[in-house]
């Protein structure tokens, strides 16, 4: 009846419409803008907890990282301290000036006596070098230098090493190819400390875009959710670390389990960046 | 500034203007003929500049194109009602069909607001609240402006017209000014957050040897 009066456009009814029209109109305004308002603030404060979260992420991550290469320097300062100081000191004790008092038997012993002590030094120097970056990565690839960690492991005769590249006849950059290598190492430590395992294998393998490596190993190993969870954690320093220099890579890291529970698999995706 | 907000500004000045001249012709001149030909000016001015704060805000693809052709058509209806209506009458349809295209175009703008806008509150955006104003006076008005073809000439729908149109218009305005308020604040607070301090960092006296500093 309403609806009838109104649509004629004559009495009260059509006054009551239009009031009640209007009502809902301005109360479906205010429902939409306090709907917006408080949808919006919700989804901000999400991000902004999401942003924190990462903020702090990185915050651990730079903090494991400078740790990290304190550390390096520290146990760099011990090696040259405790052994390559004292070789030399040694050295210097047998060439000291009373060498010239002495017998020519006893000048030859002292000086040869010297010399094994200098060429010591020698090679603690160099395996102190080589630790900071292997030369058969610079001089020959990734791939040689991986080969050649996964020989000294198998040289052991504890553990079962074994690699495996089928996709790298180009060399990504020198600096991609170090952040590689000492993340396969880091992995490779943690396996051997940790994880009590029979063999280690790594696999590379490329497409246009992208190199793989992965590393299996039949120990007790750690999946992803595990290793987002150290990553968190205070501890865990070899795996903040991981995670940084992949993040430097641009890549990813994925651990994972075998379906039939035999192995883990830990796969790293990096982006192709060609150093030639 | 931003371009909207000079949109805005713009769109405020002719509204002041024209309803200056509205009013004169009205109760000065007293001259109905003059003061419809300005409302109706006015009606499309209004739709014009709305239409482009809403082409500056919106962020869609098609934007450009969509307020071309509303601006176009809108331009063509008036210019047709303006030609086939009698002197001095004034036709409500063009302001219910303002209404629909805006209450349209601001609901997009919330739905675009909570898709994209997710770093800072939206009620920070002087866009939001001046969108707020025109969504309330455009949604309160609506059915008056519906009704008001046929009922103009009540005088009860009169009084109701005036108090309703009235009520809304003052709660648009302060809305649009309350906009303008929130733009200053968060303007200087935005300032308080990139870097102004109340120290001098700028001034420095060395005590070393200057030479020795500038190496």
């Amino acid at each position: 009846m309403i609806f009838l009066q109104a649509t004629t456009g004559t009495g009260t009814g059509a006054n009551y419409i239009m009031l009640l029209g209007t009502l809902g109109m301005v109360s479906l305004t205010l429902g939409i803008v306090f709907f917006v308002i408080f949808h919006q603030r919700k989804v901000t404060r999400f991000n902004m907890d999401l942003k924190k979260l990462e903020e702090d992420k990185q915050q651990a991550l730079l903090n494991a990282s400078i740790k990290f290469q304190e550390e390096e320097r520290n146990r760099i300062a011990a090696d040259l301290h405790d052994d390559v100081g004292p070789l030399l000191a040694t050295a210097r004790l047998y060439l000291n000036e009373n060498i010239i008092n002495q017998e020519p038997a006893a000048q030859l012993q002292s000086i040869f006596s010297a010399k094994q002590i200098i060429d010591d030094a020698i090679q603690l120097i160099r395996n102190i070098s080589h630790s900071m970056m292997p030369p058969t990565l610079k001089n020959f690839g990734l791939e040689s230098a991986l080969s050649d960690l996964f020989q000294k492991i198998n040289g052991s005769g504890n553990l079962n090493a074994s690699v495996r590249f089928h996709d790298y006849r180009t060399r990504i950059k020198l600096e991609q190819e170090l952040h590689i290598f000492r993340v396969v190492q880091e992995l490779v430590n943690n396996i051997m400390k940790h994880s009590n395992a029979g063999f280690i294998h790594l696999t590379q393998n490329a497409n246009a875009t992208h190199s793989y490596f992965r590393l299996h190993h039949d120990g007790q190993g750690i999946i992803q959710t595990e290793f987002d969870r150290l990553n968190h954690t205070s501890g865990g320093l070899g795996l903040k670390n991981i995670a940084s220099r992949v993040k430097v890579l641009n890549g990813r890291i994925l651990f994972e389990i075998d379906p039939s529970h035999t192995y883990y698999k830990v796969t790293i995706e990096v982006p192709k960046e060609s150093g030639v | 500034m931003t371009a909207e907000l000079k949109v805005f500004f713009i769109y405020a000045i002719s509204v002041c203007v024209l309803l200056c001249l509205s009013l004169y012709f009205r109760f000065v001149m007293k001259d109905i003929h003059h003061q419809m030909m300005i409302n109706r000016f006015f009606l499309f001015i209004e739709f014009c500049l709305l239409s482009l704060f809403y082409f500056f805000v919106l962020k869609t693809k098609f934007k450009k194109l969509f307020f071309f052709i509303f601006s176009a058509l809108y331009l063509i209806y008036s210019v047709q009602d303006y030609t086939y209506s009698k002197p001095g009458e004034f036709n409500f349809s063009l302001l219910v069909v303002e209404c629909l295209f805006f209450l349209s175009v601001i609901v997009y703008f919330f739905y675009e607001k909570i898709l994209y806008s997710i770093s800072s509150p939206i009620y920070y955006s002087p866009t939001f609240w001046i969108s707020v104003a025109f969504l309330i006076y455009f949604s309160g008005n609506f059915f008056l402006f519906l009704f008001s073809k046929s009922m103009f000439k009540d005088p009860d729908f009169k009084s109701q017209y005036t108090i309703i149109y009235s009520s809304v218009t003052i709660i648009k305005n302060i809305f649009l000014g309350l906009g303008i308020v929130i733009n200053s604040n968060s303007i200087s607070q935005s300032n308080a957050g990139t870097g102004k301090f109340d120290v001098d960092l700028d001034t420095f006296y060395p005590t070393l040897n200057t030479k020795h500093n500038l190496q």
